[in-house]
């Protein structure tokens, strides 16, 4: 007999995360390379995605990918706060606000998908030119906060080796992988949610949604841009050696230092085609 | 033996008759050959400052008690040179357990958990018992019995514990050694206990809680591999 | 004066968490659950203590060409018939039942043969292949299990907590607990028990080499002296042929296996001689330890040690796969100091490795003084002259299982007593005289880490592998001054971790213990086992079938070994169970 009890949260969270892990890397690496190889973010005007959503089968694509990345994403995060949200009371909020962001933004992508008419020049949104500015502004703010947290966490660590302080677990490649992997889930779910938003506007006032998109061609988000692609690259195959470790059965945690030094090899090769194309290289 | 090199280390200290403060407090040892850190911890503690307080017992990376964290990485303060240590040489006490004074911290809160995945052997009931019997009959190949095997040597110095941060994060993790331990009384075929161990491992704060961040295999002083033991309780790979 | 210690009753007070105290535990335990059992440890429970670092193995006549009758004739042997022939029975006829309830009970796993039955390896001065192991470091897996066990019992643990002194009643007829001292916080406890077993692992770490872990430091011998206990054959000093020397640290002395010698490794003087063909052409290095280490000592001694003092152990001619699949602790143990234990001569000194001596214990571990049993290193009588590699551990675990079964008997026969407070407040007064005493350096006096040194020396120059009565003189001499010194050594104020206030009270433990051993080395003037003299090199049955005793307040004196079941000479007869 083999004994399998798996109760808990805890238990949930580890499992959906690596089901929805595996289903979804299909979809994601073939939306960034849509988006990011073959064109370019601030390419993708409504007219572009007007003719994609022409296809029923890309809107059935665009619907899993929106379904498995926000509750893949959603569960890895609410599993994060959980563990360092003690009191019952924030607890209760957690688990509310993960409720209620995947119900809102899960309705609302989906009701986009489904009106996805063909655009007209304008919609019933497009008086209010905020909309796009606070957008915009939510992007500019989100590099900014990536910048500067970046930075800061070189400089602290530079600092303490410079005054050759304890620099706490980081002496462990395992630490790297950890930090990593999670800063970068947590990091693309909250673009995740930006985007859900900005797309939303491509039925309700497709010439807003063109000014949304043409700003990622300004320079300032282009870092953030390759960044994210780096994100999802490094997250996906972390997640990806986790599950082959998980499943091996060997002493394969050994390769702690090896395995980091491939992840960080293969992001960068990844990524770097990205960052050629933002930057106007073009095949 | 030759004349002595000086090592310069740094300790970190807490005093708690000093209103807890922690500070750094930097030492020359004098270090002859094959000095170990420990050796220089009482060399501190026989020459320079007699109020240093630190665990030790067998001197020979068998006891676990001198673990604590050296240069950054856990180990055992008696098993780590320090000629091949990169000066000055910094010594912490472990992490994410209380300290009673510089590097002596206190292991209740480890032990607490170790004791919470029973991580004794059940074997036949006293009144079961022959003493006369024969010592079971392990045959060679059985693979569960291969993986135990590995797994047993663990001394409990607590260094996997200090090195997860999953511990630090969520209190009532069980972290990597009680949950190895575990393991290897739940795969053991000798073993007589039901399906409750695995209940209270598999559930929250269990392996479950574990992110497979790998820090304790890779700090482990015996080559014991802890998340090795977690995934197979993972996956429920105890045959019962 | 409010009392400066909290009071702790209960039924069972265990001193020490070797293989010795914890089998106690877990055996007064299952006798009778409902107990009140206490184990108090001046280290860590279960990570403590020299059962931990057992590597080689564990004696049982477990196969079917063996028997326990054999592995007696080979323990007196071993003994030289100085050994108390009942307790050596109680040994050998309780090691294999001990080894089925370690397996079937507790949980240890030993090494198997491909057939899947216990594997049992050589080890110097046996007829039979009789030691139980997990490859070369048995110890661990034994103590991590034993203490495991106390987690599935009611059995309360006092970690880092040391005895200071046995109590008496208020008559004085018998002992009624112990005052113990916490080391992390300082504070005292006076506990009373019906019954106090003392299992704190003597240990001869009074020489500059010595094998066991750095706590024991003969705290139990002392205390028990103190106590009013008679102890024996405390000049039966075992020394290890192999210990490691590793330049400047506290690891020299600790012990690389017997079995690397069982296995055929060689010893080698600076010269590259196999040195053993001139002491025991017949055993060379399989004699036994008493032989062996001699033997490197007067190799040494005579200007063919090599430049570091030692000698050479080789395994290399083994094959290195061998000695890596056979040894891998030591093998690693080796590396970590910078040698290669598969392809190079290591290089080992005679190590103080047990003390033979001890409490004299009768098989149910009963001492004379009643509500006091002592189990373990602290006892004596068991190896006689000379211990064989794989009794150590056998005897730990074998009397702490009758220790712990005593125990319980006698908690449903002995009523309470309460322990004489005025011994507790003069011991509690002798134990914090030194703090807040300035601590002067080691140079400028009475600093306790330099009186330490300063005996350790003495002890291994002239109390060492073989002594003479000058030497003796002398280091008794030294002791004496010793004692002088200690007496005036000083700590930091604060009581808490303070390390220096341990190490004042353990060398006035180890002065205890040295001065005994070197006394009873003077009175015995033969040569016997461990026991070498220069100006009596000779073995004399005649005078010398005797056990030197000890007490405090008495002269030493002598007493026949009663050859109960074996005498030497008719080495075929042996009494049935
Ligand atoms: C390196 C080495 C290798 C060995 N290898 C073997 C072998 O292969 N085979 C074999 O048979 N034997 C071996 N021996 C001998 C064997 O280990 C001992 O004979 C045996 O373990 C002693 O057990 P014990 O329970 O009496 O004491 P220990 O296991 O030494 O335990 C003593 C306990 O008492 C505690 N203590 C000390 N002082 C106090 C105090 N004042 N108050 C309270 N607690 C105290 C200690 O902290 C410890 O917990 C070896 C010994 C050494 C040193
Ligand atoms: C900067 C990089 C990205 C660009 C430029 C981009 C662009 C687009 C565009 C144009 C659409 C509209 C539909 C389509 O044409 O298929 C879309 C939809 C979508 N994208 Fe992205 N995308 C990017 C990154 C991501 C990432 C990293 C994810 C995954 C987390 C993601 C998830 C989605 C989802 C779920 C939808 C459907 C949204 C909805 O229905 O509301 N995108 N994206
Ligand atoms: C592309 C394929 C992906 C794979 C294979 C994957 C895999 C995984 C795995 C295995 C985990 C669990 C990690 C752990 O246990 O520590 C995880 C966690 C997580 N993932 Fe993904 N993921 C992918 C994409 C995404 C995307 C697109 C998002 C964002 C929307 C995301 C957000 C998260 C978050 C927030 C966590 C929790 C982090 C943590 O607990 O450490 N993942 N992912
Ligand atoms: S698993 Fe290794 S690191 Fe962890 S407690 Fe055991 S011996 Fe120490
Ligand atoms: S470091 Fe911690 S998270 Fe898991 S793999 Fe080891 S227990
Ligand atoms: S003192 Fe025992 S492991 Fe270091």
């Amino acid at each position: 007999m083999r004994a399998r009890p798996a109760r808990g949260r805890q238990a949930f969270a580890w499992h959906y995360l690596r089901v929805s892990g595996v289903l979804i890397v299909a979809l994601v690496f073939v939306h960034l390379f849509v988006m990011h190889y073959a064109s370019l973010p601030s390419a993708a005007t409504a007219a572009f995605v007007g003719a994609r959503w022409a296809a029923a089968g890309w809107r059935a694509f665009d619907w899993m990918l929106l379904l498995l990345a926000l509750t893949h994403g959603v569960v890895g995060a609410h599993a994060m706060l959980r563990d360092v949200a003690r009191r019952p009371l924030s607890r209760t909020a957690l688990d509310v606000t993960a409720g209620a962001v995947t119900a809102a933004f899960l309705g609302l992508g989906t009701a986009v998908i489904l009106m996805a008419a063909p655009p007209g020049d304008r919609g019933p949104l497009s008086s209010y030119t905020w909309i796009p500015s606070l957008l915009t502004g939510g992007l500019v703010t989100i590099a900014t906060a990536a910048y500067v947290g970046v930075l800061a966490a070189g400089a602290a660590l530079g600092m303490r080796l410079a005054r050759r302080d304890p620099i706490g677990r980081w002496n462990y490649p395992g630490q790297w992988m950890f930090a990593i992997n999670r800063t970068a889930g947590a990091g693309v779910l909250g673009f995740l949610l930006v985007h859900v938003l900005d797309v939303a506007l491509f039925p309700f006032a497709p010439d807003l949604y063109d000014r949304t998109v043409a700003a990622y061609a300004m320079p300032y988000l282009i870092p953030m841009e390759a960044g994210l692609v780096a994100a999802v690259v490094y997250h996906a195959f972390d997640g990806l050696r986790l599950m082959l470790l998980e499943a091996l059965d060997r002493r394969a945690s050994r390769m702690a230092a090896p395995s980091f030094i491939a992840l960080v090899v293969l992001t960068i090769s990844l990524s770097l085609p990205a960052l050629a194309v933002l930057l106007g290289w073009r095949p | 033996m030759p004349a002595g090199r000086t090592v310069s280390i740094r300790v970190r200290r807490f005093d708690p008759a000093a209103g807890g403060r922690r500070l750094w407090q930097a030492y020359d040892v004098d270090a002859g050959p094959m000095m170990s850190v420990l050796d220089a911890l009482f060399w501190v503690l026989e020459n320079e400052d007699p109020t240093l307080a630190f665990r030790y017992s067998c001197r020979a990376g068998m006891c676990g008690s001198c673990a604590m964290v050296i240069n950054g990485r856990e180990g055992l303060a008696c098993a780590r040179r320090l000629e091949r240590l990169r000066a000055p040489v910094t010594v912490e006490p472990l992490r994410s357990l209380p300290v009673i004074k510089d590097l002596l911290v206190d292991l209740r809160p480890f032990f607490e958990k170790y004791r919470a995945v029973d991580p004794f052997y059940i074997g036949q009931a006293a009144s079961v018992f022959d003493p006369a019997s024969e010592p079971a009959v392990l045959p060679r190949g059985d693979a569960a019995r291969e993986i135990v095997d590995r797994q047993i040597d663990c001394i409990a110095c607590g260094a996997c514990y200090s090195a997860c941060p999953i511990v630090s994060i969520v209190p009532e993790f069980l972290g990597p050694a009680a949950l190895n331990r575990a393991y290897t009384v739940a795969a053991d075929a000798r073993d007589a206990a039901g399906v409750e161990r695995l209940h209270r491992v598999t559930a929250d704060g269990g392996v479950f809680a574990c992110h497979s961040v790998g820090n304790c295999v890779t700090v482990c002083p015996v080559g014991v591999d802890p998340l090795l033991s977690i995934q197979l309780l993972r996956k429920g790979a105890v045959h019962r | 004066m409010t009392s400066p210690w909290e009071t702790l009753r209960c039924d069972v007070l265990i001193l020490g968490s070797g293989g010795a105290g914890l089998m106690a535990a877990l055996h007064a335990y299952d006798a009778e659950p409902r107990l009140r059992i206490v184990v108090a440890s001046k280290g860590l429970i279960g990570k403590s203590g020299c059962t931990r670092l057992m590597q080689g193995g564990f004696n049982a006549a477990l196969d079917p060409g063996d028997s326990p009758e054999r592995h007696f004739r080979d323990t007196i042997l071993g003994g030289q018939f100085l050994n108390d022939q009942e307790l050596a029975w109680a040994l050998v006829s309780g090691a294999p039942e001990v080894i089925r309830r370690l397996e079937t009970r507790i949980g240890v796993f030993f090494d198997r043969r491909p057939d899947g039955r216990i594997h049992q390896k050589a080890f110097a001065g046996q007829s039979f292949d009789r030691t139980v192991h997990r490859g070369d470091l048995t110890g661990i897996e034994i103590m991590s299990r034993l203490h495991d066990q106390l987690f599935a019992r009611d059995i309360r643990r006092l970690d880092e907590t040391r005895a200071v002194a046995l109590l008496h009643d208020r008559p004085g007829g018998r002992v009624a607990g112990a005052l113990l001292l916490r080391q992390a916080t300082g504070e005292f406890i006076l506990a009373q028990a019906r019954a106090v077993v003392l299992a704190t692992g003597g240990g001869p770490r009074m020489y500059t080499f010595s094998a066991p872990s750095l706590e024991k430091t003969g705290d139990g011998y002392a205390m028990a002296y103190r106590a009013g206990c008679d102890l024996m054959d405390m000049e039966m000093m075992q020394f290890h042929p192999t210990g490691l020397l590793a330049g400047a640290s506290r690891l020299s002395g600790m012990v690389l296996e017997e079995g690397l010698r069982g296995a055929g490794a060689h010893l080698l003087n600076a010269q590259g001689e196999r040195f053993m063909a001139r002491y025991d052409p017949e055993r060379m290095e399989r004699a036994t330890r008493d032989v062996v280490a001699r033997a490197s000592y007067l190799e040494i001694m005579a200007g063919r040690g090599t430049a570091a003092g030692g000698v050479l152990l080789d395994a290399s001619h083994l094959g290195a796969g061998f000695v890596l699949d056979n040894f891998p602790g030591m093998a690693r143990r080796c590396a970590e100091v910078g040698y290669d234990l598969a392809r190079a001569p290591v290089p080992v000194t005679p190590t103080a490795h047990f003390h033979m001596g001890g409490v004299r214990i009768d098989p149910d571990c009963r001492t004379a003084m009643p509500g006091l049993l002592v189990a373990g290193e602290d006892a004596g009588g068991v190896h006689g002259a000379n211990r064989l590699g794989g009794n150590g551990v056998a005897e730990s675990c074998v009397f702490g299982m009758r220790a712990g079964l005593t125990a319980a008997e006698l908690c449903a026969s002995a009523g309470e007593a309460a322990p004489d407070t005025a011994e507790a407040e003069a011991a509690y007064r002798a134990a914090t005289a030194p703090l807040g005493r300035p601590v002067v350096s080691r140079e400028s006096g009475d600093n306790p880490f330099a009186i330490r040194d300063a005996l350790q020396r003495t002890m291994w120059e002239r109390v060492g592998l073989v002594r003479d009565d000058p030497g003796l003189r002398r280091a008794l001499d030294t002791i004496g001054a010793l004692e002088e010194r200690i007496s005036r050594a000083g700590a930091p104020a604060d009581p808490r971790a303070n390390l220096t206030w341990q190490q004042v009270l353990d060398v006035q433990n180890l002065l205890v213990a040295a001065r005994l051993t070197a006394t009873a080395a003077r009175y015995r003037t033969e040569t016997r086992g461990s026991h070498a003299r220069r100006d009596y090199p000779a073995r004399d049955d005649a005078r010398w079938l005797v056990n030197i005793h000890q007490a405090a307040g008495r002269e030493p004196w002598p007493e026949p070994v009663r050859l109960s079941r074996l005498a030497p000479g008719d080495a075929e007869r042996v009494a049935p169970a």
